[in-house]
């Protein structure tokens, strides 16, 4: 039975897997299976969807007849917490690389960092704190004195060193006795970004110290291989998606998720065009940005507090009123397990996952500003151009089951009409909505490896595009 | 010995870019570590390079007339963010009409750049002034 290949996914909520077998250029969907996360022991649950698996599985398997990938969403998310030099350079540059390979950012912190503000990071009880600052041979004096600051603080995490390699060697001996991860220059010169080490060391350091115990050991070692973070294997099945297929070269992905919301988008941050001018960073051609205080169940209270303009302006045309919304995301946030109740329960959560997602590409988008002048006008972008995109998928747990395609467009064109002064946002305008409807994108990201061709396809003959009723 | 880095740009709303790329070439070949900011660049824009470069100098251009105002407050701002010791280099046409150039001069000094330069200047000489002033910093420093 080595036609088979198994994928799980041990959420924080659920633990869920797929069983797929290749067919032509792409992967057939055999059989899921789902469960509780089994928080004591993450194997027990992992090995019931697997049972559960093998019993689906076409004329009967056994478990041990066919390989197992998986991945763990890591006690909901890598928390990271960065340290940069110039806000708008180095520090977004580490926010860039900690949302790139999975993680989210607890605290940051810029230019000469204070023993109180170590204390503030450490607050956010960061696993990983992301060092940079300083272009390749340029500034050490911050970092030098920053790094005094962590070696003298009891963050008992790990450290990736990824500032300016000049003062490499003498971080890492001031950091003599705490754990360090070198990696390359995340910004080597001024504006350019370069993450990919940065991402593998803290993918490294995932592997290494986070994913250990409540028997997780035991799944590694019956998988026999390592597990990825979560969101590290949606990611890199949206590079694989943008790298390989020419017809999906820009798209945006959004998972509104309990407690988070997460963003993807592919393409080029800025495509140059007469009269508009680029500052600070390109930013890179595929980018994910993750909102911590954007969720529709533990997070619904922050979402609400974050939207709650736009929250006020749409129950107006609602059923139900802003009241009511703010007493069922109080009840979402104290008990996070609870499913949509009646229908009415529905409609709330549907105008919160309009909210989180207009919220969060609001927040990955760059933004445009005309500047007048005496010999006319030009344009400044700054972040990443979405217009150009044409495609929205939408996955995770609520937007694999929901139609929100109209919603969504209505959101994120009242969002861009909301926004006031002079930058216009640069979020995608018309789009076709696709929803993940067998929520794959989580488990065919552990496959890009093996299955490149294969994983890409399957994940686009999976998508449901949601024909407009509205317009 | 550590590359001597320095920070270009053309300031303000100003999108003379030819120029620009000149400076650009004729540093690099001179051995400076060059960053280019290139055309309509703020002041806060040059200060943040600077920083994480830990430039030595800004060299800020200015054609189109307007650099008295757009170039004011600079070093004041560099001093808030901590750049103390570093140059400010100022060059192109910087005022409209015709001042005569001492008098240009005498106003970006008392701005606080270091060395303020006409648009027919030989850039080798800037070079010269350029080396000079920054092993001058360098030995106060030390």
């Amino acid at each position: 039975m080595n036609e088979l290949v198994a994928v799980i996914d041990i959420g924080s909520t659920y633990t869920k897997g797929a069983l797929f077998s290749p067919a032509g250029d792409g992967l057939e969907v055999r059989g899921q299976g789902v469960c509780p996360t089994t928080r004591e022991d993450l194997g027990e649950g992992f090995f019931r969807v697997l049972g559960e698996l093998a019993r689906t599985a076409p004329g009967g398997a056994a478990v041990g007849d066919f390989p197992v990938r998986f991945s763990s969403s890591a006690k909901g998310g890598l928390r990271i917490a960065a340290v940069g030099l110039v806000p708008d350079l180095t520090l977004q540059v580490a926010r860039l690389a900690a949302w790139s390979a999975g993680g989210k950012i607890v605290g940051d912190s810029s230019y000469r960092l204070t023993a109180e503000r170590m204390k503030g990071l450490l607050e956010g009880d960061p696993d990983i704190l992301l060092f940079v600052g300083g272009t390749e041979g340029g500034h050490e004096k911050y970092i030098l004195a920053n790094a005094e600051i962590v070696a003298a603080s009891p963050f008992a995490g790990t450290v990736v060193y990824a500032g300016n390699s000049a003062v490499g060697p003498r971080v890492l001996e001031i950091l003599r006795d705490k754990r360090t991860v070198p990696a390359d220059n995340v910004m080597p010169q001024i504006g350019v970004v370069s993450t990919d080490s940065a991402r593998g060391a803290i993918q490294r350091i995932f592997l290494d110290t986070i994913v250990h115990g409540r028997g997780l050991d035991r799944v590694r070692e019956f998988c026999g291989s390592d597990p990825k973070p979560t969101p590290l294997a949606v990611f890199d099945l949206v590079s694989l998606i943008s790298r390989s297929r020419a017809d999906w070269d820009d798209f945006c992905v959004v998972d509104p998720g309990g407690a988070t919301t997460d963003f993807y988008s592919t393409g080029e941050a800025f495509r140059g065009a007469e009269g508009v001018l680029l500052k600070g960073i390109r930013e890179p051609r595929v980018k994910r940005t993750v909102e911590g205080d954007l969720g529709l169940r533990v997070g619904a209270e922050s979402l609400l507090a974050e939207a709650e303009e736009f929250l006020r302006e749409e129950t107006e045309n609602r059923p139900f009123s802003f009241e009511a919304l703010k007493d069922h995301a109080a009840a979402m946030t104290a008990g996070p397990s609870k499913g949509p109740g009646g229908p009415r329960e529905l409609e709330m959560d549907r105008l919160l996952c309009e909210a989180a997602a207009a919220t969060a590409v609001l927040r990955h988008a760059g933004s445009l500003e005309a500047v007048f002048y005496p010999a006319g006008r030009v344009f400044i972008q700054q972040g990443k151009d979405l217009r150009p995109c044409r495609r929205l998928i939408g996955t995770g747990g609520f937007l694999s089951r929901h139609e929100m395609g109209d919603g969504l467009r209505r959101a994120f064109s009242r969002a861009r009409s909301r926004v006031r002064g002079e930058k216009i946002p640069l979020i995608p305008e018309d789009f076709r909505f696709y929803r993940d409807t067998l929520h794959l994108f989580p488990l065919l990201g552990s496959l890009v490896d093996d299955f490149p061709r294969e994983a890409a396809a399957c994940a686009l003959s999976h998508l449901t595009e949601e024909t407009r009723t509205s317009e | 010995m550590k590359k001597r880095n320095i920070v270009l740009g053309v300031i303000g709303f100003d999108c003379h870019a030819v120029g620009n790329k000149i400076l650009e070439m004729f540093f690099a070949r001179e051995g400076f570590g060059v960053t280019n900011l290139g055309v309509m660049v703020s002041q806060e824009e040059f200060i943040d390079a600077a920083i994480e470069t830990d430039a030595g100098a800004i060299l800020v251009s200015s054609l189109y007339g307007h650099g008295l105002i757009d170039c004011r407050g600079l070093r004041e701002k560099c001093v808030e963010r901590g750049l103390e010791d570093i140059l400010l280099y100022v060059g192109g046409n910087l005022v409209v009409g015709k001042t005569p150039f001492p008098e240009v001069e005498g106003k970006f000094r008392e701005m606080g750049y270091d060395r303020v330069f006409s648009p027919d200047v030989d850039l080798s000489e800037v070079a010269a002034f350029l080396r000079m002033d920054l092993d001058e910093r360098t030995g106060r420093r030390h």
